[in-house]
C-alpha cells in the first residue's frame, strides 16, 4: 500500500541530496506515476512540454 | 447532551450526519465510550466538540500540535462545510448551546445569550489527548514504513526498467553492423533454404517414382498370379471332365450295424439257453431210460453260436441243419417220455394220493385202526408206507412229463431265433455296402482342386480389379495389360535406377530436418533484425536526449536509494545494529524518526509521568529526540500505565465547574490502567461540578458505531 506522504519525503530526500531541480523532480514524479506504461514519443512530448 | 451536525467534504463529495447514539445518548457526568471500526466518525465527535468549544482558539499548552491541526482544519471552508448544534447541560443548570450555520461563524450561548469564546475557558475546561503506548506505536509505524517503502520500490523498479528499455531503443544505440550482418545471414539462409527445398522436391519425386514402381510391380505380380490360377483352374476342369462321375451312395450307419449285432448276440444267447433245455432234459430222462444215443447225435453239432459267425455265409445252413437234428432228437425224446408215462401208477397218481390221505387220517383213529386189524388183518401203518413208496415212484413221472412239455416248442424257438438273426445279418450287410466319410475317389479329389483353383482365381481377379481401379487415374493406363505394365515398369526403373525406397525416405527425413533448422535460423535472424531495426530513428533534439539520459540516471539512483532503505528497516525489525555511514542512510533514519514522532503526536510520557515534546525517534540508537535538545531512551518511556498516570494527573489538576475530557484511541491503554482514569473522572463529579468524558476505541470485531458508559 502506497503512502503518498512517505513517498514524497523519500523523493524530497533524494532530490535534496542530489541537487535535483524542480523540473527534474517533476519529470521523475511523472515517470513514476506512469510506471512502465509509456513510450519514447510520449516521454519526449513530456520533456519538451516541460520546457 | 444533544449533538446534531452536517459535515460536507467537498473534495470527496460526501456528507455526514450523526447516528442516533451520538445525537442523543452522549451524557453529561458519564464516561462515554464510542466504539466502531475505522472511518466511522468516532474521532470526528471529539474534534467537533473541541472545535465548537473553540479549543483551537484557546489552546492549552498540553494540546498536541497534531490535535490542534485536526481541529483547525474545519476553518477551511473550501474543503469543509460544517454546521452543528450542540447542547450541554452545565453544573449550574444552564444550557450551553454551541452552533454554527453552514457558512456562518461558530457561536456559543448560555441561556440563549451569546457567550464570548474567550470566556468559555472560565466555565468549562476541555482536555483533548491521544493516550498511546509509544513502544507499540513505534513497532507499528516501522512495519508501515516497510510496506510503504516496498510500494515505492515497486514503482521505482518499474520506472527504472521502462526507462532502461526506452533508452536502449534510441537511435544512437542502433547497431548498424549487426543489422547488416543479420541481413546477410538472412539472405544466405534463404538461399540455403531454397536449395534444400529443391533437394527435398527431387527426393520426393524419387520417392513418388519408387512408390509407383512398387505399385506397378504389385499389379504385375497380381496379374501373373491371376493368370497362373486361371491356367491351373482350366487344367483341373479338363481333368474333371475326363473323369467319370461316381454314383451317389448312401452313407453307412455304423451305429445301426452295432445295434443289429447286439441284437444277434442276444439271439445267440437265447439259442444257447434253448439248447441247454435239451441237454437238461436228456440228463433228467437218463434216470428213467437209456438215452445216450441222443447225446451222441446232438454232440455232432459244430459251435456256430459266436456272433461273428452269424455274418458268415454258412451260418444259416449250419443252424438250419442243426435245427433239423434237434427236431429229430426232440421227437425221439418225447416218444421215450410217452413210453415212460404209459404206466398205471403214473396215470393214477392223484387217486393214490387221495387214498393215502384218507388212510393217513383214519390211522389217527385208534378204534378204527384196531377194527381193521382185527377184522381185516390190515396193518394201517404198513399200508401207508407201501402207499407212500408207490406215490414216490409215481411222482418221478412228473419230471418226465415236465421234460416233455419243455421240449415241445424248442424247434420252433430255434427257427424263430435263426430267422431273427438272419434278418439282422441282412440289414447289417445292407448297411455295410453303403459308403463312408473317409471314402474318396479320384473324381472328388480333382473336383476339390478345381474348386480351390477357381476360388483362388476369383480372389486374385478381385484384388487385381481393386488395385487397378486405385491406380488407373494415377497412371492413366490400362494396368490389366501385361505389356503396358511392363513398359511402365521399365520406364520407371530407368528413372529410379538403383535407388531404394527406405534409403530415399531416410534422405527425405534428413533434408526435411535440415530445412527446418535453416528455417528456424532464418526466422531467428529476422526477429533479431526486426528488434534491432525497430530502434527508433527519431528526430530527437540533443538537449531532449540529454534530459532523457539524466532522467534515466536519476530514476536508477532513486530506485537504488529506495532499495537500500529496506536494509535499516529490516535491521531494526530484527534487532540488528543499523549502520549510518552514508548521509543518505542518516537522512532516511531522520525521516522514519519524524514519522514515528508524528504518529505519537510528538510527545511521550516519561516513566515518572512527565510529558516531553519530541521531534524524532532515532532507530539506530533507539532514542527519542526531544524538542529541547535532550534525548530519551525508548526503555525510559512509559507504556500504558504511565499514560494513565499522566491522564489522571491532568484530570486531577482540572478545577473548573465543568470539565470535558476527550481521549482518542484509548485502545493502547490496558483495562486496569483505564480503570484508574475512569475512577479519577468519576471522583470529579460533584453537586457543584460536571465532569464528562468522551473516549474512542477502535473495534475491529464489530465495525458499527456504538456507545457505552464506563
Amino acid at each position: 500500500m502506497e503512502n503518498k506522504e512517505y513517498s514524497e519525503k523519500i523523493i524530497n530526500l533524494f532530490c535534496e541530496s542530489n541537487n535535483i531541480s524542480d523540473d527534474e523532480r517533476g519529470l521523475i514524479e511523472k515517470v513514476l506515476s506512469l510506471g512502465s506504461e509509456f513510450n519514447v514519443e510520449e516521454l519526449i512530448k513530456i520533456i519538451e512540454n516541460e520546457d | 447532551m444533544k449533538i446534531d451536525y452536517t459535515l460536507a467534504i467537498h473534495s470527496e463529495n460526501k456528507q455526514f450526519n450523526p447516528k442516533e447514539e451520538i445525537k442523543s445518548h452522549i451524557s453529561e457526568n458519564q464516561v462515554n465510550l464510542i466504539t466502531a471500526g475505522n472511518s466511522n466518525g468516532k474521532t470526528f465527535v471529539l474534534n467537533l466538540l473541541s472545535y465548537a468549544l473553540f479549543l483551537d482558539a484557546n489552546p492549552s499548552k498540553s494540546l498536541p500540535s497534531k490535535i490542534l491541526s485536526r481541529i483547525s482544519k474545519f476553518n477551511n471552508v473550501e474543503e469543509f462545510a460544517l454546521e452543528y448544534s450542540i447542547e450541554i447541560k452545565l453544573a449550574n443548570g444552564h444550557n450551553l448551546v454551541l452552533s454554527k450555520a453552514a457558512n456562518g461563524e461558530r457561536k456559543a450561548e448560555v441561556n440563549n445569550k451569546p457567550y464570548g469564546h474567550k470566556n468559555l475557558t472560565s466555565i468549562i475546561d476541555v482536555i483533548y489527548d491521544v493516550p498511546s503506548d509509544p513502544v507499540e506505536r513505534i513497532t507499528n509505524v516501522i512495519s508501515s514504513v516497510d510496506q510503504w517503502n516496498d510500494a515505492l520500490l515497486d514503482k521505482t523498479k518499474a520506472s527504472a526498467y521502462a526507462m532502461g528499455q526506452l533508452v536502449k531503443s534510441l537511435k544512437e544505440n542502433r547497431n548498424e553492423a549487426l543489422i547488416q550482418e543479420l541481413q546477410e545471414q538472412i539472405i544466405k539462409g534463404e538461399k540455403r533454404k531454397a536449395e534444400l527445398e529443391k533437394e527435398k522436391k527431387e527426393i520426393q519425386e524419387s520417392i513418388d517414382s519408387l512408390e509407383d514402381l512398387r505399385m506397378l510391380k504389385l499389379v504385375r505380380q497380381k496379374l501373373l498370379d491371376k493368370n497362373a490360377a486361371l491356367v491351373k483352374m482350366k487344367g483341373y476342369k479338363s481333368d474333371l471332365d475326363k473323369c467319370p462321375k461316381p454314383e451317389k451312395k448312401a452313407k453307412r450307419n455304423d451305429q445301426l450295424i452295432k445295434k443289429y449285432r447286439a441284437a444277434n448276440s442276444e439271439h445267440l444267447l437265447e439259442i444257447q439257453i434253448t439248447l441247454k433245455v435239451i441237454s437238461d432234459a436228456i440228463t433228467t430222462l437218463s434216470e428213467h431210460t437209456n438215452i445216450s444215443h441222443f447225446t451222441k447225435r446232438l454232440q455232432a453239432k459244430p459251435d456256430y453260436t459266436s456272433s461273428i459267425e452269424t455274418e458268415e455265409n454258412d451260418w444259416f445252413e449250419l443252424h438250419h441243419s442243426y435245427t433239423k437234428v434237434v427236431d429229430e432228437v426232440i421227437n425221439d425224446i418225447i416218444n421215450s417220455c410217452d413210453k415212460i408215462l404209459d404206466n398205471p401208477a403214473a396215470q393214477e397218481l392223484s387217486s393214490l394220493k387221495r387214498i393215502h390221505s384218507v388212510i393217513s387220517a383214519s390211522s389217527k383213529l385208534t378204534s378204527l385202526k384196531n377194527l381193521l386189524s382185527e377184522k381185516m388183518n390190515l396193518d394201517v401203518e404198513i399200508l401207508l408206507d407201501q402207499l407212500s413208496d408207490i406215490i414216490d415212484d409215481a411222482t418221478k413221472f412228473n419230471e418226465v412229463d415236465a421234460v416233455k412239455n419243455n421240449l415241445k416248442n424248442i424247434g420252433n424257438n430255434l427257427r424263430n431265433l435263426g430267422s431273427s438273426i438272419f434278418q439282422n445279418v441282412k440289414l447289417i450287410n445292407a448297411e455295410k455296402t453303403k459308403g463312408t466319410e473317409a471314402s474318396s475317389n479320384k473324381y472328388q479329389e480333382i473336383y476339390d482342386k478345381w474348386v480351390q483353383a477357381e476360388q483362388s482365381f476369383n480372389r486374385l481377379s478381385n484384388e487385381l480389379a481393386d488395385l487397378v481401379l486405385k491406380l488407373r487415374k494415377h497412371f492413366q493406363v490400362n494396368a490389366t495389360e501385361l505389356k503396358t505394365l511392363e513398359n511402365n515398369i521399365n520406364s520407371l526403373q530407368r528413372i529410379c535406377k538403383e535407388k531404394s525406397l527406405p534409403l530415399t525416405k531416410d534422405k527425405l527425413v534428413d533434408v526435411t530436418r535440415k530445412l527446418k533448422d535453416q528455417d528456424t535460423k532464418v526466422n531467428s535472424n529476422k526477429t533479431k533484425l526486426s528488434i534491432e531495426d525497430a530502434k527508433r530513428d527519431l528526430d530527437i533534439k540533443p538537449e531532449t536526449l540529454g534530459v532523457i539520459k539524466k532522467l534515466q540516471t536519476d530514476i536508477m539512483m532513486l530506485n537504488n536509494n529506495v532499495l537500500n532503505f529496506q536494509k535499516p528497516i529490516k535491521k531494526y525489525k530484527t534487532g540488528q545494529t543499523i549502520e549510518t555511514n552514508h548521509i543518505e542512510d542518516q537522512k532516511f533514519i531522520e525521516i522514519v524518526g519524524e514519522i514515528i514522532a508524528s504518529s505519537l503526536n510528538n510527545f511521550i510520557i516519561r516513566s515518572g509521568g512527565e510529558k516531553k515534546e519530541i521531534s524524532s525517534f532515532d532507530i539506530s540508537t533507539d532514542k527519542f529526540l526531544c524538542v529541547d535538545g535532550s534525548s530519551i531512551l525508548k526503555s525510559e518511556v512509559s507504556t500504558g500505565i504511565s499514560s494513565a498516570t499522566y491522564l489522571t494527573q491532568v484530570i486531577n489538576n482540572s478545577n473548573k465547574p465543568n470539565m470535558l475530557f476527550l481521549f482518542d484511541e484509548i485502545g493502547d491503554i490496558s483495562e486496569s490502567s483505564m480503570k484508574i482514569v475512569v475512577e479519577a473522572i468519576k471522583q470529579k463529579i460533584t453537586s457543584d461540578s460536571t465532569c464528562t468524558a468522551v473516549m474512542t476505541r477502535v473495534d475491529h470485531s464489530d465495525e458499527t458505531l456504538k456507545l457505552a458508559y464506563l
